[in-house]
């Protein structure tokens, strides 16, 4: 297998840069469709719209799943992804609706004995956008864990709706399940509306879940300042601080 | 170089004055030190030099190398030569110190008509003061003051201090929480400013330490936001001896 470094500074998420990342990616750009995939660990089973995917091969890439809607587009895509039995799989999934477009997408996970998923999410949702996913992880078997991590950026009159969801069938064991949501919101008029969700049946899981909404650190922006840089320039730099952290995965 | 005349400081959402009738004139390359009891109001005269918008002036005129800086913002002031060393610098994660340091000092050059280092000339500085400072490369990797000591931060702070090249230096409490070797590259920095730089500094502290490694111009007791008695070196350390008692009734 080879593994394929993918520097994706093409891309323009306002001014914000993807870290380098080792991953095997999938970009959408507006109704575009790319694939990057440099092995055969996922096999493409459906068409361009739709995504099923099943991860069987433990290798230490990462996926990263790419949304990009440009100029009043509407995205909408479903993903269904199954991590089999002992994968230990990380995906990112980086989404940037600028520009009035609208992306919709629905990402479903299934979760096999003694596997672990980690997934974080970056999300931009600029102004006068829409953004919304739903992250489903199902717990299919015991021994298995989730962590979904997602970090956004909202811009005025943007609506976010982000749904996080796990569940877990009463008969399972040792389940760990982790949700996080931390967004900074850079207007009165972005509006976000977070779902966690947990269904849980079994007594026998640990699931955890938090939100955190902010503006700009006042303290951070001085700092940036007493250090000679001006207040726009602070500004994007905390942006690109607070989104890095999803991409540290 | 700097000279504060007749300030009156208030803190700007409460109104309190802090800073009731200070006067200071510091002239290139005199070390002051600035002692007092805890809530004299010895950091607020440090974050309102450096153009803390906590803090409202409401008398008095601060100069720095014959500009008023009374109206500039921190950014400007850091240009202009002012740089503050924080008691308790903010940690940002996300931001790399060699992302901040690069930002940081390529800013205060712009704005002092000088080129902008490239990656090569950069490097070479952060070598050079990492050497001096004794700061590993790893340091500059990892995200801004998280997960760093106390002494770790001071030695940072320096860090900044040495790529801002200042004429004039706040230091706020410098010497607080770090151990005799800590305190020792600190004075090596000092030093290193005054030396290359013809950097002044005005040192806020409760400790002796600093007395004994770097040339001490004056000694000033600060107390309810003014200055109640400047003497030497003997001053120093009739304080370290005897408190500051004797000079508040």
């Amino acid at each position: 297998m080879t593994n394929t470094k993918n520097k994706i500074s093409i891309l323009d998420l306002k001014e914000l840069n993807i870290p380098e990342i080792q991953s095997q990616t999938i970009v959408f750009i507006n109704n575009e469709y790319e694939e990057k995939l440099s092995s055969n660990k996922l096999k493409i089973i459906n068409n361009k719209s739709d995504l099923i995917s099943e991860i069987n091969n433990q290798s230490n890439d990462i996926l990263h799943i790419i949304f990009i809607g440009t100029n009043e587009t509407d995205i909408t895509k479903n993903i269904n992804i199954k991590i089999s039995k002992n994968i230990d799989q990380k995906i990112l999934i980086t989404a940037l609706s600028k520009n009035k477009s609208n992306i919709s997408t629905n990402i479903n996970f299934e979760i096999y004995e003694n596997a672990k998923l980690k997934t974080h999410l970056a999300y931009i949702n600029d102004t006068e956008s829409n953004y919304s996913i739903n992250i489903n992880v199902e717990h299919k078997e015991s021994k298995s864990e989730s962590i979904i991590f997602a970090k956004g950026i909202i811009y005025k009159k943007s609506t976010s709706k982000i749904n996080m969801q796990v569940s877990s069938p009463k008969e399972l064991t040792e389940i760990n399940g982790y949700e996080l949501h931390k967004v900074l919101k850079l207007d009165s008029t972005a509006k976000i509306i977070s779902n966690p969700n947990i269904i849980c049946g079994t007594e026998q899981a640990r699931i955890n879940h938090g939100f955190s909404l902010s503006g700009f650190n006042n303290e951070d922006i001085f700092f940036l300042q007493s250090r000679g840089i001006n207040t726009n320039d602070c500004k994007d730099i905390l942006k690109q601080a607070f989104i890095n952290e999803a991409y540290n995965i | 170089m700097l000279k504060i005349e007749n300030l009156k400081v208030s803190l700007k959402e409460t109104k309190q004055q802090i800073i009731s009738n200070f006067n200071l004139e510091i002239k290139e390359k005199e070390v002051h030190f600035l002692l007092g009891k805890n809530g004299s109001g010895k950091s607020t005269l440090a974050m309102t030099l450096a153009g803390s918008e906590k803090y409202e002036i409401t008398n008095g005129i601060i100069t720095l190398n014959n500009k008023i800086i009374n109206e500039m913002k921190p950014y400007e002031r850091v240009s202009s030569g002012l740089f503050l060393s924080y008691q308790m610098p903010v940690s940002i994660a996300g931001l790399t110190f060699s992302t901040l340091l690069k930002h940081s000092v390529n800013s205060i050059r712009r704005a002092r008509n000088l080129t902008p280092y490239n990656a090569i000339q950069f490097f070479q500085k952060i070598e050079e003061y990492s050497k001096l400072l004794e700061i590993p490369k790893e340091w500059l990797s990892r995200e801004v003051n998280v997960g760093f000591s106390g002494g770790e931060k001071k030695k940072m702070e320096m860090l900044q201090m040495l790529m801002a090249e200042p004429n004039i230096s706040i230091l706020d409490e410098p010497d607080s929480g770090v151990d005799v070797d800590a305190v020792n590259i600190i004075s090596k920095a000092i030093d290193y400013c005054i030396e290359k730089f013809n950097t002044s500094f005005l040192i806020i502290t409760h400790y002796e330490k600093l007395f004994e490694k770097i040339p001490v111009s004056s000694v000033h007791i600060f107390n309810k936001g003014e200055i109640i008695k400047s003497g030497n070196i003997e001053l120093a350390k009739e304080i370290t001896k005897n408190g500051f008692e004797k000079f508040l009734k």
